[in-house]
């Protein structure tokens, strides 16, 4: 039987979020579920909440919180999104330490979340383990290719060719090219520093990843492995887990999608949870 | 300022915002809309609250069962339950204001539910773009899951990869929920009672088609069943509800 309660943070407490608790938390890790885009804390479409009841279930405290700006939580002035979601974490970090102590973190996050839990990774020791949806991905040697023959060998693109060229030529004459490119162009991704310091630690650590994959990242994912491969640090292979689903949407707007990623990460998360509570008393 | 809690018993999710004027006898219980459309609305209904109690009118607002932070699954709901969940919702807003007089604020199916209540306390409607017709309501929801099924296979067209055929239900309704949200609709008297009762529709033709009085178009559009990925940050239709609260 799991428990919740509502969680503050901040410094008026006016940040917030929800815990939930498994009977006994005695060596809980702690997964913070991080705010998807501009959705609060409970979307995309209630996956986190579902989710953090299965992970509570598993012996894990889950917190769905909103970061500032989002959801239920005020948002901070004169500040990046860089610098207000790191001053958020300080605080977060400090709430969770005063109601459990010292824990094994783990950070979920579906696009701009997985972006902010890599770059908290990099300078948090303590976060051990990422759930990321749609993380930024390093291109192997092999992408161009796979990508230029899934384009070329599609039936699809030359049965329309003269349309798409149109459309693209008025693109480009309109200047929409920079602003239309990329999805990944909106989001405040973390750099190449980040993402080394945020996966050699991890190693370091002996923590844990899952990472999946939607359609949205066919811009710079295309293969099963390309994610750990393709970061370029020796063993990162040993301590992540890659999933591709192509045929997904990024935010899992199809409720089996969303089924079958919450069977997924608890899954992952019961087989992990055994080496998070062993990281703890490391 | 947000003080969320459990209430009834740990399954049902609120959130109050205080009024700044500790004398208002008024409490404005907000009925959210549901799926999709309530992750869209939630940011802009969080704002609302808050600028209603700033304006010196408490606020609550809270998810129906098996809906956002409540307890349950979707799976587990009915109209019912919903139903109760407004009076548990209203009951809980009048006992931590201390309000004597509630404003139920009902956005989308949210306004469809809030106009079924008969609570003694309820002394004005406001509606933002209600559903007027609980079967109608389902084939927008149907709409919905056919534009999804069509980007996913014009996707997998688009990036070479096999269709995945499966069912694609943004949320999957049990039965009986389905037939109790069909034969849901607002009543007349309600939605035409000019004393106690006032809609703002983002559709153009809304108020002159329903031949209401009480009815505003904030002069921006919104085509609800349209399905996208992003969040309603309407301003106008914000303001029009925070004037009518703050009348």
């Amino acid at each position: 039987m799991i428990r919740e309660q509502v969680f503050t943070y901040g410094e008026y407490q006016h940040g917030i979020g929800v815990l939930s608790e498994p009977a006994d938390t005695t060596d809980s890790p702690i997964v913070v579920l991080l705010n998807a885009g501009l959705s609060h804390r409970a979307e995309p479409y209630r996956l986190n909440v579902l989710l953090g009841r299965k992970l509570a279930e598993q012996g894990f405290i889950a917190l769905r919180v909103d970061l500032s700006g989002k959801g239920d939580s005020p948002a901070r002035g004169m500040m990046t999104n860089r610098e207000s979601v790191a001053l958020d974490w300080s605080y977060i970090r400090k709430s969770l330490g005063k109601l459990y102590g010292p824990r094994t973190l783990l950070i979920f996050g579906l696009c701009s979340g997985a972006d902010n839990g890599i770059k908290l990774c990099a300078e948090d020791p303590d976060i051990k383990g990422l759930i990321l949806l749609d993380p930024v991905s390093r291109q192997d040697a092999g992408f161009a290719k796979r990508d230029f023959l899934r384009k070329i060998t599609n039936p699809n693109k030359w049965a329309n060719a003269r349309k798409i060229l149109s459309r693209r030529l008025k693109q480009t004459k309109n200047g929409e090219d920079s602003l239309l490119g990329s999805p990944m162009d909106l989001r405040d991704e973390p750099n190449d520093e980040d993402m080394d310091r945020c996966f050699e630690g991890l190693l370091r650590k002996d923590g844990r990843v899952l990472a999946i994959f939607t359609s949205q990242a066919l811009y710079h994912y295309n293969r099963q492995g390309q994610f750990a491969a393709a970061m370029g640090i020796d063993g990162l292979e040993r301590i992540v887990d890659e999933i591709f689903w192509p045929n997904t949407k990024h935010i899992f707007p199809i409720q089996e999608h969303r089924e079958r990623l919450i069977e997924t990460v608890n899954i992952w998360a019961s087989n992990q949870i055994g080496h998070f509570r062993t990281l703890k008393r490391k | 300022m947000i003080e969320p809690f459990f209430f009834d018993e740990g399954r049902l999710f609120g959130s109050y915002s205080a009024a700044t004027d500790p004398n208002s006898d008024t409490i404005v219980v907000l009925c959210p809309p549901l799926f999709d459309e309530y992750r869209r609305t939630y940011r802009a209904l969080s704002e609302l609250a808050v600028a209603i109690s700033e304006r010196g009118v408490h606020a609550f607002r809270f998810d129906y069962y098996g809906t956002a932070e409540s307890w349950g699954l979707l799976s587990e709901a009915t109209i019912e339950r919903w139903l109760s969940d407004i009076e548990k919702a209203i009951e809980e807003g009048l006992a931590v204001s201390g309000a004597d007089r509630v404003v139920l604020l009902g956005v989308r199916f949210g306004a469809t539910l809030a106009a079924q209540s008969q609570h003694p306390r309820i002394r004005n409607w406001l509606f933002w773009d209600p559903v007027v017709s609980g079967e109608q309501y389902l084939d927008w929801l149907d709409e919905i899951d056919h534009i999804l099924r069509q980007r996913h296979q014009s996707a997998a067209r688009e990036n070479n990869i096999r269709f995945e055929d499966i069912d694609y239900h943004n949320f999957d309704l049990p039965p009986a929920l389905a037939t109790g949200m069909a034969e849901l609709t607002i009543p007349e008297c309600i939605l035409n009672d000019p004393e106690r009762c006032f809609t703002v529709s983002t559709d153009p033709d809304f108020c002159q088609r329903s031949g209401h009085g009480n009815c505003l178009y904030p002069g921006i559009s919104y085509d609800w069943p349209h399905y996208h990925d992003g969040v309603i940050t309407q301003k106008p239709v914000l303001e029009a509800l925070l004037n009518r609260v703050c009348l």
